[in-house]
């Protein structure tokens, strides 16, 4: 193909090269929508021979400009994302990893392109969803529960961090870390954070950590024709407590305005329990998932305020950055609302 | 708290503060972004291809005439004011340090929904 971006000049020998494939082109390269902290480009290509004989449609996946803190970069993804593939999660199939920069000058990796639309509020607003909520729902408790079946012992994804004693304890500690590197103070996150460290009996969980997604929310799937296709976006994985991906998807801050359906904002509760719990073998600490939600209202506080900083601070010329503050009081009115719902005599979540 | 958030603090005299006061007092500021907003939305929203710029634009626009015209100052400087405190950072400091006396630990959740009311007021009014 003529008129490629001149970063991508050198991709097609490489693809060639990598694969052993007899011949190569690429026929097309499109920036595909989202992707404020990665990049994804949707690759047209023809390929006869080698490792991926016949394929039409790639992903290529590579940094953007700006970046947060806690996410990792592609080659631990490309890693979550085989040991995720390995398991049976239904992600985008990886097939190669370009960890230096001297092909496209950052580093990426290539998977297959899996169909469907990943938007959150299209989804939300389909007028179709009402027929295929559940089933979503359902879905994604079998995808989530089988990301929960990888454990520590899995050695390809040893570099992922294990502080602390336990998933608890160590995220009070890294968001207290995160608030120290802003550059004002947030006095209902500090409060959220102290109420937290004083119920820890209430949702600690001491059993062995798991591999969590960390980001599983509405928006980081795709759907297709009411189908998930794909779970994405694996740079913040990590060891944690199952109760923190479930508090994740179930917060408000992550049902894009329909507040009444609490799984992601698509469908209730019970479908994504039940399949869950089947594909898990075990019941979900409903009890650790209230206190897990005021911890997704936290991260995403936080995220936000660092996003706007390094839009006001940070050299960064970003609208979409700057106005990421703007969104922080959102999460904090959700935080003081969840405290008094438990406070209350909430016994069970999500709420 | 991080070293540097002490080191801005320092910074911060009571005449920039004054002077902020003023632009935000400022009913020609108050005028102008409303009127850049109506323009906006009325010549060039409808026209661009670019949906989701114009709406953060539109969004931005908003924020804007509701900091200009509103009293996100007043009410927030208010609430510290009851909390017993001059800036959030100093707030946010002791209730790391827990050295909130007793009846600042008690008015602190009514203190903190007031700062959040406050910052919702411009943001999402709807959300206070």
């Amino acid at each position: 193909m003529t008129g490629l971006l001149p970063r991508f000049t050198g991709l097609a020998d490489w693809l060639a090269d990598q694969t052993g494939a007899d011949a190569l082109t690429i026929d097309s390269i499109t920036k595909m929508a989202g992707g404020a902290i990665q990049e994804n480009w949707h690759l047209e290509v023809t390929i006869s021979g080698g490792r991926l004989d016949g394929a039409g449609a790639l992903v290529l996946r590579t940094d953007a400009p700006s970046s947060v803190g806690e996410s990792h970069g592609r080659t631990a993804e490309y890693a979550l994302l085989q040991a995720a593939f390995a398991a049976g999660v239904a992600v985008a199939r990886p097939h190669l990893l370009a960890p230096g920069r001297d092909v496209i000058g950052t580093p990426f990796f290539i998977m297959d392109h899996r169909p469907g639309k990943g938007q959150a509020r299209k989804i939300v607003r389909d007028p179709a969803l009402p027929e295929y909520g559940d089933a979503l729902a359902a879905a994604l408790g079998r995808e989530m529960a089988r990301i929960h079946s990888i454990g520590t012992c899995d050695e390809s994804l040893s570099f992922l961090p294990l502080s602390g004693d336990n998933a608890a304890e160590a995220q009070i500690a890294d968001s207290r870390a995160a608030l120290d590197a802003l550059d004002s103070g947030q006095p209902v996150t500090e409060y959220a954070l102290n109420w937290l460290e004083d119920r820890l009996d209430e949702w600690r969980c001491d059993r062995p950590r798991v591999l969590c997604h960390r980001d599983f929310r509405t928006g980081n799937y795709l759907v297709d024709k009411g189908r998930l296709t794909a779970v994405l976006d694996w740079e913040f994985a990590g060891w944690s407590d199952p109760a923190e991906d479930i508090g994740w998807l179930c917060a408000r801050c992550w049902r894009f305005g329909n507040d009444e359906q609490l799984v992601g904002g698509i469908a209730g509760f019970a479908a994504f329990r039940k399949a869950y719990e089947a594909e898990a073998g075990r019941a979900i600490d409903l009890r650790a998932v209230m206190y897990w939600q005021v911890i997704a209202e936290i991260r995403w506080a936080i995220i936000s305020r660092q996003q706007e900083q390094r839009a006001l601070s940070g050299g960064e010329t970003s609208l979409e950055l700057a106005l990421s503050g703007y969104l922080t009081a959102e999460m904090e009115r959700n935080m003081l609302d969840l405290i008094t719902a438990i406070e209350a005599g909430a016994t069970e979540g999500p709420l | 708290m991080g070293p540097g958030r002490k080191m801005d603090k320092t910074m911060k005299t009571e005449a920039a503060k004054t002077e902020a006061a003023k632009r935000r007092d400022d009913p020609g500021t108050a005028a102008l972004v409303s009127a850049v907003r109506a323009e906006f939305e009325t010549n060039i929203r409808g026209e661009t291809e670019n949906r989701y710029s114009a709406a953060m634009i539109a969004r931005a626009l908003l924020i804007l005439e509701r900091r200009v015209a509103g009293t996100l100052y007043t009410d927030t400087q208010q609430a510290l004011a009851d909390s017993g405190f001059d800036d959030v950072d100093a707030l946010a400091l002791a209730i790391r340090n827990r050295t909130l006396n007793a009846d600042q630990q008690t008015d602190l959740p009514r203190v903190l929904a007031a700062l959040v009311a406050a910052q919702l007021s411009v943001s999402a009014p709807d959300r206070r």
